[in-house]
């Protein structure tokens, strides 16, 4: 079963990996987002992400089902950070286990490039004298 | 109605306006009836790049509301 968790913590990767299904796979492959210090706004501490949280986890829960079904995939995790997340730390952890390496690569690039178009997460930066400033506005 | 806002939205429009309309009507329509009723600074919701959704599934400004929906607008998302 898919798993998808949207919380403040930081997340272990191994630990995330070890949950993951791999029964007849023989491939996992994991995306891992960090927070970029080199964006619009210069000496960043780090992003704040607004998010809005019922229809994040049903856009996540849709994104993954239709990954699982359009590339045979054998089980699919989503891990998104919202709150506060310093500049470097880990924002996102994608992973999938597949029978072969091709369709785990190319599902888990899949989901990233649709939650990126369809989550509803939003982040706002914030530099070391924290001021912030919000992406996308106008 | 519920209606809900994100974002740097929320900080300009508030986190949630609750309307009552018993009859059903459009996005835009509603859009419509939060800059009479609620001020000029909802305008913003007609630039383009505002997202809308309804029920938790994107929608569009033809798209119908009914009384128990939940719409939210919000910027372009950026998340990952």
């Amino acid at each position: 079963m898919p798993s998808i968790k949207i919380q403040e913590e930081d997340f272990p990767v191994s630990t995330e990996t070890q949950a993951l299904s791999k029964e007849k796979s023989g491939a996992v492959v994991s995306f891992i987002g960090y927070v970029r210090d080199f964006n619009e706004t210069h000496n960043l501490k780090g992003i704040y992400l607004d998010c809005y949280l019922d229809m994040a986890y049903k856009q996540l829960e849709d994104i993954l089902r239709n990954a699982i079904k359009t590339y045979n995939l054998n089980d699919a995790s989503i891990i998104h950070r919202i709150g506060f997340i310093g500049a470097e730390e880990q924002i996102v952890l994608v992973l999938v286990s597949a029978k072969h390496r091709q369709e785990a690569f190319t599902a888990c690039a899949h989901i990233m490039d649709t939650l990126k178009t369809q989550a509803p997460f939003f982040k706002k930066e914030v530099d070391t004298n924290n001021v912030d400033h919000w992406l996308n506005k106008f | 109605m519920k209606i809900k806002f994100f974002a740097w939205l929320k900080e300009s429009l508030g986190e949630e306006v609750v309307i009552e309309h018993t009859t059903p009507l459009t996005v835009l329509e509603l859009k419509n009836k939060l800059i009479s009723e609620h001020g000029e600074k909802f305008a913003v919701l007609n630039n383009p790049s505002i997202l809308v959704s309804v029920n938790l599934e994107f929608a569009e400004n033809d798209t119908v509301v009914k009384n128990l929906d939940e719409v939210a607008f919000f910027p372009p998302v950026t998340g990952g």
